[in-house]
Formats: structure tokens, sequence, C-alpha cells
């Protein structure tokens, strides 16, 4: 399917935005509560949007308290902050090695919906781990509730993969504007971001090893066989099951769509994960081309909000704040630019 | 080989002896809460022996469990900013003396099906009352 458009227009609608799991660091160590977080995100003005992760920030989740509920909402107001997406799970591996049926699934979603809309969040981000019938049986709800829903197309999926295409499908058929599409930019990445390989380099990660997940995740082939196909050849050679937990990773975070690809599901896109991890002297993200992605989506007229998501938490120390703040003003200086 | 949170999942600078037993706090080495069903005590030794796991006990929201137990334990949840902490059945350690402790957990987020989050810490800890 091609979307044809017509030329782009000046400018673009794209709204910026941070999710509270950039901070996953300054949060988990206990430096910053949740009301703090808020409270520096306005200050340091890198909202207006605001996502978070349910499972994350909220004690007890799914269940909100109306007295959590209110004082949430008073945040926001307080410091002129935007509920954007609130991150819920497709938890369909509760059980080790079984999956939830559709019905039990169904009933794991409906909870954390209703505590979007409770919270003032429009959208929800769900997961390609629930099959697509989940979120049909789930139409519902998401209309009465007026919240779009929407599974994050993250690496190593593409727009193409398999399970991309079965919701695609799904959606044709179901035809609801509440059904949606969230990408992580992630999936659109040019490089492994050099400060990871750094990482782990200076854990002692063997360099064969790393040359040789690398080179698979260089290769033009499904993200996901190349990850199996990664960890069959390292187990093979008897490496530490640590250093294979540590490189599939790669294949988790990153993976190589073209940025133009996403115009074909453009009318589909609720909300976008800006996915960052390092960026060079020159201000720019060196593993994410955002110089492409950001006139792509100018151009297929997206104007919902992008959710500024530094992810190098996951394997450095460094600030989420200043890699936060590095990200919007690349993002803000190539808006400019369009 | 450490991970980012290695550091972080051995939570305190000491082991609390306990009436006939010893405490071990520990940290979710992850970024959301988590389900004790998907959180694995893969080995644990101290001063190069190994625990087995009948002899650990997990605590979590003031709940015992047997680890056998926590495979089945889909409800009870470990929140991201809360310690739990590992009972181990150990007389005999020495207060003031300090002990080498190595714990290796796995978690399999629920909803990356396949995959396993190993973290491995090492630390020298120091048995108090």
């Amino acid at each position: 399917m091609t979307v044809t458009k017509p030329p782009p227009a000046a400018g673009s609608g794209l709204k910026l935005g941070v999710t509270l799991y950039s901070f996953t660091t300054e949060f988990i160590n206990r430096r910053y509560t949740f009301e703090e977080l808020l409270a520096r995100v306005a200050e340091q003005n890198m909202g207006p949007g605001v996502e978070i992760v349910g499972f994350q920030s909220i004690r007890g989740f799914p269940v909100i308290t109306e007295a959590f509920a209110e004082r949430f909402r008073e945040s926001m107001r307080l410091h002129r902050l935007t509920p954007t997406c609130l991150s819920i799970n497709s938890d369909m591996v509760l059980r080790r090695g079984q999956m939830l049926s559709v019905e039990e699934a169904v009933a794991y979603h409906e909870p954390q919906i209703r505590a979007a809309a409770q919270l003032g969040f429009p959208v929800v981000r769900s997961q390609f781990a629930a099959p697509a019938e989940v979120l049909r049986r789930l139409v519902p709800l998401v209309e009465k509730l007026q919240v779009k829903i929407g599974p994050e197309i993250h690496a190593p999926l593409s727009i193409h993969s398999p399970p991309v295409l079965a919701y695609r499908d799904m959606y044709a058929k179901v035809n609801s504007p509440y059904l949606g599409f969230i990408p992580d930019f992630g999936a659109s990445a040019r490089n492994v971001p050099p400060s990871y390989l750094a990482f782990l380099k200076s854990q002692g990660m063997p360099e064969e090893i790393m040359a040789l997940a690398v080179n698979i995740w260089r290769q033009p082939k499904d993200a996901q066989q190349k990850r199996e196909e990664f960890t069959a050849l390292a187990q093979a050679r008897h490496v530490d099951p640590t250093i294979i937990s540590a490189l599939a990773v790669m294949f988790s975070i990153l993976s190589t769509q073209e940025p133009r690809a996403w115009l074909e599901i453009m009318p589909q896109v609720i909300h976008i994960h800006g996915k960052c991890y390092d960026f060079d002297d020159r201000g720019i993200e060196t593993a994410i081309p955002y110089e492409e992605l950001i006139p792509v989506f100018a151009e297929g007229g997206y104007s919902g909000y992008m959710s500024t998501e530094w992810e190098g938490h996951l394997y450095s120390q460094a600030s989420g704040f200043e890699n936060v703040r590095r990200h919007q003003a690349l993002c803000r200086r190539l808006l400019a630019q369009l | 080989m450490d991970n980012n949170f290695s550091a972080f999942l051995l939570a305190d600078q000491t082991l609390r002896a306990e009436a006939g037993s010893i405490g071990i706090h520990i940290r979710l080495p992850w970024y959301r809460a988590l389900p004790l069903s998907t959180v694995e005590v893969a080995s644990l030794l101290i001063d190069g022996h190994s625990v087995s796991g009948e002899r650990i006990r997990f605590e979590i929201n003031g709940r015992l469990w047997t680890l056998a137990q926590c495979a089945d334990r889909i409800d009870e949840w470990w929140y991201v900013l809360d310690d739990g902490i590992l009972h181990v059945d150990l007389a005999g350690l020495t207060p003031q003396t300090a002990y080498q402790v190595d714990l290796t957990l796995n978690l399999y987020p629920p909803y990356m099906p396949g995959f396993a989050w190993v973290t491995h810490s090492a630390k020298r800890l120091q048995v108090q009352k």
C-alpha cells in the first residue's frame, strides 16, 4: 500500500514531550520521586507532553486510587504539562513458558486502559506480544473511554513484520479511529550506539563476540531471526549467558528500517517514541537519523506528540536530563529547518 | 559480565544476621515492576560455595515465598522502588566478618517471549547484627 500525499507543507504540527522512562536511573536510584520528576520536566521545559510507564511510575499499577489520580491531574495543571501517552504492558508471558489466552489478555489490558482514562491520557501504548485479536476485542472499551490504543513498532519489528501485518489487516477490517500504531525510532537505526559498544568493551566483552553480534545486526534480514541466529551461535561457542544477554539486547532495541517506510502507515500513527542513546559534538544522534526522520513525519502530516525516550540508562549512568535536553535541542532545530 | 544494574543489585553493604539465617537485600535490576513469576534466583554463592535454592526464601511486600512458590506468583508484584530480601538459611557466619556474595538473578520480562535479562553481582559484605 502506498499513501500518496500532497507536497509537504512548511513546518510540522509535531509536538514535543518526554517519557519519564528517560529518567529511569534517577528514579530507581531514589534520587527523584515521581512528583519531583514532573516538576523537573516542567522547570527544564521538556514538555508539554508527558508520558509515563504505568508499571514504573505507579506503585500498585494498574490499580489507581482516586487520591493518586487527583494529585496527578493537579500536578499536570500546576506544571502546565499535558498527559500524552500511558505506556501499558502486554505481559503475555506472566507465567514463564506459557502465553496468556486471548480472554486472559483482554482482562489484563482492561484495567490498564481504565487507568489511562482516569489519569487523563488520550493514548495508551500496548505491545505486539499481544495478538491483534486482543486489541480487536478491546475496541468497545477504548471507544467508550475515548482512549486510543496502539502497539509500539519497536525493534526488532518493522512495518512489514508478520505481527505488524496481522494488526494492519485487523485495522482495515475494524476501521476504528481509536486503533493505531506507535513508532519507536530505534526501529530506524543506522548504527549501534558507540557508547553501548564502549560500555560492553569496558565490561570485558570479548571483541570477537561483539564483532559477531554487530555483523549479524548489520545484515539485511529479519531482526528477530538475527537475534536468534546470534544467540544460537554464541551458545554453540559456550559464551557466558550474561554476555549473550547483554548483546541480545542490541537486537531488541535497534533495527534498521528505512525512515521513509513509516509513510506507509502514517495516517495510523497516534504517538511516537523519540528514542535516543547518544549525541556527537554537533548534537547529532549517532545511532538514529533524526535529520531524516523529522522531515519524513512532517511530509506525512503527523501532528501528534513525540516523547523523547533516552534509553542509555540500559548501559550507562549518564544523566537522563542532559540527554533529553540534547535530543529536544536537536529536534527543535530540525523542526525549525522544515 | 556485569550489566548496568550489577552494582545496584546487591543493595546493602551488609549481610543482616537473623535467627539462624542471614538477610541479603536486593534491588530489582529492571526499569518496571515485575511479578515474582518472572524473577528467578539463578545462583547464589557465599565465599564460593553454592547455596541450594531450598535454603532461600524471598521476601517482598512483607510476605515470604520459597523459590519454587515464586514461579507461580503472577499476582505478587515487586515494585521498582522496593528492596526484596533473600533470607538464606545459613547458620554459623561470624558477625563482623566479610563474606564474598555472588548472585545471579534472571528476569523474564513478560512482554518479551524467550528473552532473559541476566544480572550478576559480586560484593564482599560484612555480617551485621
